[in-house]
């Protein structure tokens, strides 16, 4: 009782918990702007509402299980006592296995001492830019992408970010970048990228490695140089006769000045497994492995054990993918068919062509409508809230994507949904916008 | 207390995916009951609950929940079975980035209500009803745990329900505050709200006894 006084009185004496001062870091940090659109579809579901929520960057399990032969070994590895620290830079097998499928499917030769892994790829990024990115160094990313904006803040690097277009399937060209290079230190590209669905193209991603390399010399060896981080953690997921290039197999050159971001949690389906790497010059990769064994962020041994034994037989990893892209590519052509035959019918309403990984971009042109009730949409939050409250569907505008507050565009997923899911929404879809006047 | 049924279950059996967890549940609860499920994690009360709400299909026997039958249910009448149930977790799952009104009313609007005159009235009264009549404008952050449940108990009311579901409400709580939920509980249900009360917390079984249902061993035995 005593005691229980005593806290009570010091508690009186605080300050209020909400107003306890913290890091400027911390302070100003954004959390991801797509959660609190998942708040609100989550409360809806809630209530018990059908919502084909295709917002979610992620796979359902019981949709894409992860192969059953990891699942296996992950369990095997755990009963064989695989319960202590990993090492550093990630278990010698999995580094071996993971050099091994980039020579084999990747096009890419990395020795195991050139291979970091991680806890997936966010720490791989993390690392990145904590090796390559000094206070006040400029980073230059186009938008729409993925987090880019939060890791050159967390690093106090200046941004510049380049707008892509709906006509360059929304991937940055050489020609957006080059005015910027000269003061930049960083290049963050992704392909296949993430929200668009979409790929560079060989020659898109040869003109923009000729410009750096280009820079590179210019800047001459005692300055540091240009780097582009290439996110390819989709790179197994692309669809039909669509092909992925890297900037090393395109221009050797460019492999001093290439980290890679890559990982098993797309192309396996393993988002919460969280086994990531990368792969670059050994002497980035070994700072980028000092930085994170202060932070801790190693993927759990057993899982990198039970990878690198799952990736030691490539068959069974090209039949997994065989069947899992079909079921990419028959939601996401569904899709897209379904949009396109609504644009046919009059409505407004586009889609790019799917190319890779689980992301649609789709558009609705939908500004000044006027819904049954006679409330005008106004702008693109309007089109989103109708879009939800009336087609029961819920997909994350590109402006969560560092895109324009006003963009039409949004990401569709289908990483959650069942294949007779894409008919009903779109049918959804078509009786709410007939709706609209 | 009247004596309408609100919830009437014959030989229900309760599945978690393929396998059956409870077996042959009967159980009829009135109108303004308060009724506690106890009994270890696993054991059940949770996939009851969820099966009540039209989370879980039911398998296997009967059950009507606030007039429907859920045999027959089909997935379009889920919203409308959902708002003659209020449902509060143990984690308040509120909206963390609007206040307290705007959480009241996201879920108002989200289950029909267009008047927004009406709304403020429905929320200014459900405010009252769970003591926080000055905290309407407040954010999540800014309220304490009891509070914040409060919060979650005033959203399950808005729809004015048959029954209250409780899932371990008092489970990130403290004993004191966790009292002032459960009298707060029992207040809504002498006002005619039926309560299934999942709990496994003996201490406020203790203090506060009422009607007990004990989960155990793939059964549910009737106490009190």
């Amino acid at each position: 009782m005593l005691n229980c006084g005593k806290f009570q009185n010091m508690s009186a004496a605080a300050t209020n918990v909400k107003d306890l001062k913290v890091s400027k870091l911390a302070e100003n940090i954004i959390g991801s702007e797509i959660i609190k659109l998942a708040g609100e579809v989550n409360e809806k579901i809630k209530q018990g509402e059908k919502i084909y929520n295709l917002t979610i960057g992620d796979f359902n399990p019981k949709q894409f299980p992860i192969p059953a032969e990891l699942k296996q070994y992950i369990v095997d590895e755990y009963f064989a006592d695989q319960t202590n620290y990993p090492a550093a830079d990630g278990m010698l097998e999995l580094r071996n296995a993971v050099s091994n499928l980039l020579k084999q499917r990747g096009g890419l030769d990395y020795k195991n001492d050139e291979i970091l892994i991680a806890g997936g790829a966010r720490p791989v990024i993390y690392a990145i830019f904590r090796t390559l990115v000094d206070a006040n160094d400029t980073v230059i990313f186009a938008v729409p992408s993925w987090n880019n904006n939060h890791y050159t803040y967390l690093n106090g690097a200046k941004p510049v970010v380049i707008q892509a277009t709906p006509e360059n399937n929304f991937m940055p060209r050489a020609e957006d970048i080059k005015p910027f290079i000269k003061e930049a230190t960083l290049l963050a590209l992704c392909s296949p990228q993430n929200p668009t669905g979409t790929i560079f193209s060989k020659e898109a991603l040869e003109e923009i490695c000729d410009m750096v390399i280009a820079e590179n010399l210019r800047r001459g060896p005692e300055q540091k140089p240009l780097y582009v981080m290439y996110d390819q953690i989709y790179w197994a997921l692309v669809l039909g006769e669509n092909k992925h290039y890297n900037p090393v197999s395109l221009r050797p050159e460019m492999r001093n000045y290439t980290v890679f971001v890559d990982g098993i949690s797309k192309s396996l389906a393993a988002t919460g497994v969280r086994v990531g790497w990368s792969m670059g010059p050994k002497r980035i990769i070994d700072k980028m492995k000092a930085v994170l064994t202060h932070v801790g962020a190693w993927a759990p041994r057993a899982e990198q054990m039970a990878t690198a034994k799952y990736l030691s037989d490539l068959n069974l990893y090209d039949t997994y993918l065989v069947t899992q892209k079909k079921k990419i590519s028959d939601r996401l052509e569904g899709f897209y068919k379904g949009f396109m035959a609504l644009k046919s019918e009059g409505f407004g309403v586009h889609a790019i062509t799917p190319q890779a990984a689980i992301y649609l971009t789709i558009q609705f042109n939908l500004n000044g409508k006027k819904t049954a009730e006679g409330n005008v949409l106004e702008n693109t939050a309007d089109v989103t809230r109708y879009i939800l409250d009336e087609a029961k569907i819920a997909v994350v505008p590109f402006y969560a994507f560092g895109a324009d507050k006003d963009s039409t565009w949004y990401r569709l997923s289908v990483g959650t949904c069942s294949l007779e899911d894409v008919s009903a929404a779109i049918e959804s879809l078509r009786a709410a916008l007939k709706k609209l006047s | 207390m009247s004596n309408e049924t609100v919830i009437k279950l014959d030989n229900v059996s309760v599945f978690q995916e393929h396998s059956a967890v409870v077996n042959n549940i009967n159980l009829e609860v009135k109108k303004g009951e308060f009724v506690y499920m106890i009994g270890k994690t696993g054991s059940g009360k949770s996939s009851l609950l969820k099966t009540l709400y039209g989370e879980l299909p039911l398998k296997q026997g009967e059950a009507t929940v606030a007039g429907f039958n859920l045999k027959n249910v089909k997935r379009k009448e889920i919203p409308f079975l959902r708002r003659k149930l209020g449902i509060v977790f143990q984690d308040f799952q509120l909206l963390s980035d609007r206040s307290v009104y705007e959480n009241l009313r996201f879920v108002m609007k989200a289950t029909g209500w267009k008047d927004e005159a009406a709304i403020k009235k429905q929320i200014d009264s459900v405010l009252k009803k769970t003591g926080l009549e000055n905290k309407g404008q407040k954010m999540p952050y800014e309220l304490s745990g009891g509070e914040q449940q409060r919060v979650s108990v005033a959203r399950a009311l808005v729809n004015s329900p048959e029954i209250i579901l409780a899932d371990e409400p008092t489970g990130n709580l403290d004993p004191e505050t966790s009292s002032e939920i459960m009298s707060l509980l029992l207040d809504i249900a002498k006002s005619g709200t039926a309560i299934l009360f999942a709990t496994h917390d003996f201490i406020l079984y203790n203090k506060f006894p009422s009607r007990t249902l004990k989960f155990e061993n793939g059964k549910v035995e009737q106490l009190g």
